[in-house]
């Protein structure tokens, strides 16, 4: 129940921390002062108390969209597993609700964004639709080749492998937090597939897609993707954290693993530039080939041939 | 760790089948060289000592440092232009290595039981290398990438010999003899300076030279 | 079982009591009269699936039918239950659609009768256990539909469709007759039951006999490569037709492949690999397809071609079950993919119905002319709205729940010790998943194209919403998506049942955690509404008391935006069709702008369907040349004519003589 709790809090808390962190490490980089680690908290409190523009393009789909995204986000949030391989809620096959209420989000914000008839919104959320069906496939064969070694009744136990040696684990488990790594970088809409810093619409994925929503709504939209970077991070916490650990130990080695991701984004960000628009795709497929590389050496174990 | 590190080797080939810049390649072919070195290490137990000695002095200091920059200095040297040029989109590249690289798993997948004495995993990584590198050859206009889509070749052939070293270690001594023939090559290339005669090293060129 | 019957003759009496009737009460009296005849069939239905006898009958046909057995097991009720419903659901809505063609004379006439005999044959085809009752109400069932088709045909593109939908249909039916020849010759018999033997026997004689049967019901669901009708089909058709045909009439075609499994005992694995590898490869280059049209009909066209694939890829799952022994797969598989079959049926024919409500009040089907119609339009939005997110198989609507049996079954056999199996499953997995994203993509593309931002083109008349019953038929269809979306365990209790004679009873153990696992899908389903229920009302709250502007889209500055430059459907799709260039046949005709002062500038493309360029074209061409041959028969000459009667007459005297 304890547990349960904390990774509750840490559901809520954690979010704008992570982003304020990023942001440091990238400031500090470019030898700048750089914004306070508390800066996103208080971006977001300064939107919440504002008034909203809306277009008047727009239908109640622009209304009720943040809402949604934000909804799903929070419900893949508790279904995540995070400190000490604990999710809030679980049940089986968890994992494939996890993905597709995700994806109900993503339909949402993308209709969100297609509402204001603005064709810089709609350029956005074309972009995220592409790369979000490049995105998916990958993930699934992860997941499901995972599953062949693992426990696959519920997302906790899928990160719990049971065979094969434990430098084949350490193998399959490093390629597949690399994966979804890229994934990390996709979704929360980082350099080198998207910069959340850019000031011309024609380059932005994420950002521009949102860039009629104002107020409470903004609020919540900043929220919410930085709720997502936190979920999937956590996913590759719970791969590269060994279970069996004490859960003192194990909650700190995820914020760890939390803060140890952060560094190395803001670090790209910085040394990093972002690639060119027509590039990301191929960037996204590695996702794809990595994660056929996991199940083939899934089955070559499973099959006896790693020796 | 030996199973980690031809995991790099495979990534290294994915990586030069998307990238457009030459000296991405290099970088990679280099990383592949260090990679061999290490795996010639790790195998310390079954190569003898005068074999091993030559083999780690090979890896080293010709393919992870003397090829690569000797190849920066020919690039450098011959003014050539720096991107890949491949007739095919990067994109498909990376699809069509990826398979060759399920391929090469499936490969290694049947040799469990039909080859024995190899390993099968080095088997299915080395043949899904050696048939990349032709791939890039075949893909890629200019002839510097010929030469660098003939030493991943030739990599994937060490890999291979490698994997069944025990059984037959002249086989890896012959494969170092291929080294030497990309030198001379390169050599050749350097001295010879086809750049005198056509304006870029491009493999369109040479189909003028039928009669 | 004499309900049934009544049922038959209820739906049918509607249409020659239609015939009588003034135009304007035909639809109501086809409604009327279905809506009995349902009620009556759905009361045996229901009761075969709460557990009562199967009732059966058998009627004495003369000769060459023989005796035919007519009996309602659990899957024809449960086909019959989608059919009675759905077939109600679209006479109703039919009344409002039709209102438009009333004053045409005899065409809606004939009309209204032909659907009455399409709604009362499709029971029927669920029902016969006689191979050639099956073909004789099959083919009544293709033929009704055809002539509900081509119901506007003075349009040439109509009339090209009909006939082409015509030759599909019958090339099926060959490959159908073909494959109960052969059972109804090793087996003597035209009974179903009969054939269980033959199926039995022989690996191979099996396996043969199911291609051919694979493809002729393929062809009228619409498996890739054989489904080259349905995009000229639905098009052309009325939309309360591509509605039912998408929605119902299909679902026969995958009742007589479901059929032809619960005969053969043990399938074997080439069929299940051959199933699951097809419908996969339906899956995602439907909708592939899909994404690059821009016609809306088209693309649901194509979309249906993906949901095909999907049912597939749950009887794939099952079949692989039943083939490898692995009784987890077999019932998940098959309950994703019936559960799909009513899923499909349901939002299909939602959008198709809502497609009909946009093209009655602008007479456009081209997405790039559309735009900004949810605010005349506000029902008809939320109906294709929900019917998009639904087909997307997003929680929580009803397409999530088949698929996450179907993706739920996959996993339990990932652990099969079976590499070949394994490796399969997880290819299908993230194929699954593929289709799962490009179907976000494909409905949020023609969703916000056509419902969202601002009219493209000038409109002749204000769209506005139409008539109640329309209204009241897509209202009902939004409720049963929900009850399914949110409730899903109740209804796995009715799928696991209706899937009784493929994989047999469960046991209450195993059927108790489904069960369980279903309930907490519709609990955290529960939770997903009310933490955006809260959100929303803390949103409300908060911005009560604050200043709300309106002001219009954000311009980057350019003063002089006009509607024409939103971002269009294929602008929408470009990066995904770069992407799949290489795949697929796109012909792009472009006139860039070039300099400072650009004049007029174009840019069209159009994405051709690269198997009936590559597989239909040259067969045809093929048939046509040889055809060609012929042709000098008829030449228009009577004397010629007379001449073969004369040529008859003599070859009748010598065979008279012969003989």
């Amino acid at each position: 129940m304890i547990e349960i709790l904390i990774n509750a809090a840490l559901l809520i808390i954690l979010p704008l921390l992570f982003i304020g962190l990023i942001n440091r490490v990238k400031s500090l980089w470019g030898g700048r002062q750089g914004p306070s680690i508390m800066q996103p908290v208080r971006d977001f409190l300064k939107l919440m108390k504002k008034g909203e523009v809306i277009s008047t393009t727009s239908s109640f789909i622009f209304k009720i969209a943040p809402s949604i995204t934000f909804a799903s986000i929070i419900l893949a949030g508790l279904i995540v597993p995070m400190a000490g391989g604990r999710s809030i809620l679980s049940f089986n096959a968890d994992f494939i609700f996890f993905a597709y209420i995700l994806a109900t989000g993503k339909f949402f914000a993308i209709i969100g964004a297609m509402d204001t008839g603005s064709s810089f919104e709609g350029m956005g959320a074309s972009r995220e639709a592409v790369f979000s069906s490049l995105v998916e496939p990958a993930f699934f064969i992860v997941i499901a080749s995972i599953g062949i070694l693992g426990n696959v009744s519920t997302f906790e136990g899928l990160m719990r492998l049971s065979g094969g040696s434990g430098e084949l684990k350490m193998l399959i488990l490093m390629l597949g937090a690399g994966t979804l790594f890229i994934m990390l970088l996709v979704e929360g809409c980082r350099v080198p597939v998207d910069d959340p810093n850019t000031h011309l619409e024609l380059t932005m994925i994420h950002e521009v897609m949102v860039l009629d929503n104002s107020g409470p709504d903004m609020g919540i939209i900043m929220y919410a993707s930085a709720m997502k970077m936190i979920i999937i991070s956590s996913i590759i916490a719970n791969m590269v954290i060994p279970e069996s650990m004490a859960f003192g130990l194990s909650l700190a080695s995820y914020l760890a693993v939390l803060l140890v991701l952060a560094v190395i984004i803001g670090t790209i960000e910085a040394i990093v530039a972002r690639l060119r628009m027509s590039h990301v795709p191929q960037f996204l497929f590695y996702m794809t080939a990595i994660s056929v590389i996991i199940l083939s050496i899934i089955v070559l174990t499973v099959s006896g041939g790693m020796k | 760790m030996i199973n980690f590190i031809i995991i790099v080797f495979g990534l290294t080939m994915l990586y030069i089948s998307s990238t457009i810049r030459i000296e991405g390649y290099i970088k990679a072919l280099s990383i592949q060289g260090f990679l061999l070195f290490f795996l010639v290490l790790l195998d310390y137990d079954t190569i003898i000592l005068p074999n091993l000695i030559f083999l780690s002095f090979e890896t080293l200091a010709v393919k992870a440092i003397a090829l690569p920059l000797f190849l920066i200095y020919i690039i450098r040297k011959n003014g050539i232009f720096r991107e890949v040029e491949p007739s095919v989109t990067s994109m498909s590249s990376l699809i069509i290595t990826s398979l060759i690289f399920a391929a090469g798993f499936y490969i290694s997948y049947w040799s469990i039981d039909a080859v024995s004495n190899i390993r099968p995993f080095y088997f299915g990584i080395s043949i899904s290398t050696i048939v990349a590198g032709i791939f890039i050859i075949i893909s890629r206009k200019k002839i510097i990438t010929h030469v660098m889509g003939y030493m991943m070749l030739e990599n994937g052939n060490f890999l291979m010999a490698l994997s069944i070293v025990k059984e037959m270690p002249f086989i890896v001594a012959l494969g170092v003899l291929l080294d030497i023939f990309i030198a001379i090559y390169l050599l050749g290339l350097f001295v010879n300076k086809v750049q005198d005669e056509y304006s870029e090293i491009h493999i369109d060129t040479l189909s003028k030279l039928k009669d | 079982m004499e309900y049934f019957i009544y049922g038959i003759g209820l739906i049918i009496g509607g249409g020659f009591f239609s015939l009588m009737l003034p135009e304007k009460a035909k639809g109501y009296a086809v409604s009327l009269f279905t809506g009995l005849g349902a009620a009556c069939i759905l009361s045996p239905s229901i009761n075969v699936l709460l557990g009562q006898s199967i009732p059966s009958l058998a009627v004495e046909i003369s000769y060459p039918i023989g005796t035919t057995n007519i009996s309602i097991d659990h899957l024809s009720a449960f086909f019959l239950i989608i059919i009675s419903v759905m077939s109600f659901i679209g006479t109703i809505y039919t009344i409002g659609y039709m209102k438009v063609y009333n004053g045409k004379g005899r065409t809606v006439t004939s009309h209204f009768f032909f659907l009455s005999v399409l709604i009362a044959s499709m029971p029927l085809v669920v029902v016969v256990q006689n191979a050639l009752a099956f073909l004789i109400v099959w083919e009544i069932m293709s033929l009704s539909s055809f002539f509900l088709l081509s119901f506007e045909n003075e349009k040439e593109e109509v009339y090209n469709a009909g006939i082409n939908y015509l030759i599909a249909m019958h090339i099926g039916v060959l490959f159908i007759i073909t494959g109960f020849v052969l059972l109804s010759i090793k087996s003597e018999s035209l009974d179903f039951n009969s054939f269980k033997d033959v199926l039995n026997a022989d690996k191979w004689q099996t396996n043969i006999i199911f291609l051919l049967l694979f493809i002729g019901f393929g062809t009228k669901a619409g498996f890739i490569p054989l489904h080259t009708w349905l995009p000229k089909a639905y098009p052309a058709a009325p939309s309360h037709i591509s509605g039912l045909m998408s929605g119902v009439m299909i679902n026969t075609a995958i009742y007589g492949i479901l059929r032809i499994i619960t005969l053969i005992k043990l399938p074997s694995i080439e069929i299940a690999y051959f199933v699951l590898i097809i419908s996969l490869i339906s899956g995602i280059l439907g909708v592939a397809y899909a994404i690059a049209q821009s016609d809306i009909k088209k693309l649901l066209a194509y979309s249906s071609v993906e949901n095909i694939g999907v049912i597939g890829i749950g009887i794939g799952v099952g079949l692989l079950g039943m083939a490898y022994h692995k009784p987890s797969l077999t019932v998940l598989g098959f309950s994703g993919g019936m559960l799909h079959i009513l899923n499909q049926s349901l939002f299909k024919s939602l959008l198709f119905y809502s497609t009909g409500v946009v093209y009655l009040q602008t007479h456009i089907l081209h997405m790039e002319k559309l735009g900004g119609l949810i605010r005349p339009m506000l029902f008809t939005g939320i109906c294709f709205l929900v019917g998009s997110l639904a087909i997307s198989g997003l929680p929580p609507f009803n397409g999530f729940v088949s698929e996450f049996l179907i993706y739920w079954g996959m996993l339990t056999g990932l652990k099969s010790g079976y590499v070949l199996l394994s490796v399969m499953i997880v290819l299908s997995f993230s194929g699954l998943a593929f289709i799962g994203a490009m179907a976000l993509l494909c409905f949020t593309k023609v969703f916000s194209i056509v419902f969202l931002g601002s009219p493209r083109s000038d409109l002749h008349e204000k769209p506005i919403d139409v008539h109640w019953t329309m209204k009241a038929a897509m209202g009902f269809q939004i409720l049963l998506i929900f009850a399914i979306g949110f409730l899903p365990q109740y209804i796995f209790i009715g799928i696991s049942k209706a899937a009784h004679g493929l994989f047999g009873e469960i046991s209450p153990e195993i059927f108790t955690s489904y069960f369980n696992t279903l309930c907490d899908v519709s609990r955290g389903l529960a939770v997903f509404m009310g933490i955006f229920i809260l959100l929303f009302l803390g949103r409300y709250l908060l911005l009560r008391k604050r200043r709300v502007y309106r002001y219009k889209t954000w311009d980057c500055g350019y003063q002089a935006g006009n509607t024409r430059m939103q971002y269009t459907g294929a602008s929408y799709v470009e990066p995904f069709m770069t992407l799949i260039r290489p795949i697929f046949k796109t012909k792009i005709r472009e006139n860039k702008p070039i300099g400072l002062f650009p004049s007029r500038s174009t840019y069209e493309s159009q994405t051709d369907d690269k198997f009936e360029h590559a597989v239909i074209h040259p067969i045809i061409k093929r048939i046509e040349k040889f055809l060609n041959a012929f042709t000098w028969i008829q030449s228009g000459s009577t004397q010629q004519y007379i001449l073969y009667g004369l040529i008859f007459l003599i070859l009748i005297t010598l065979w008279i003589m012969v003989v």
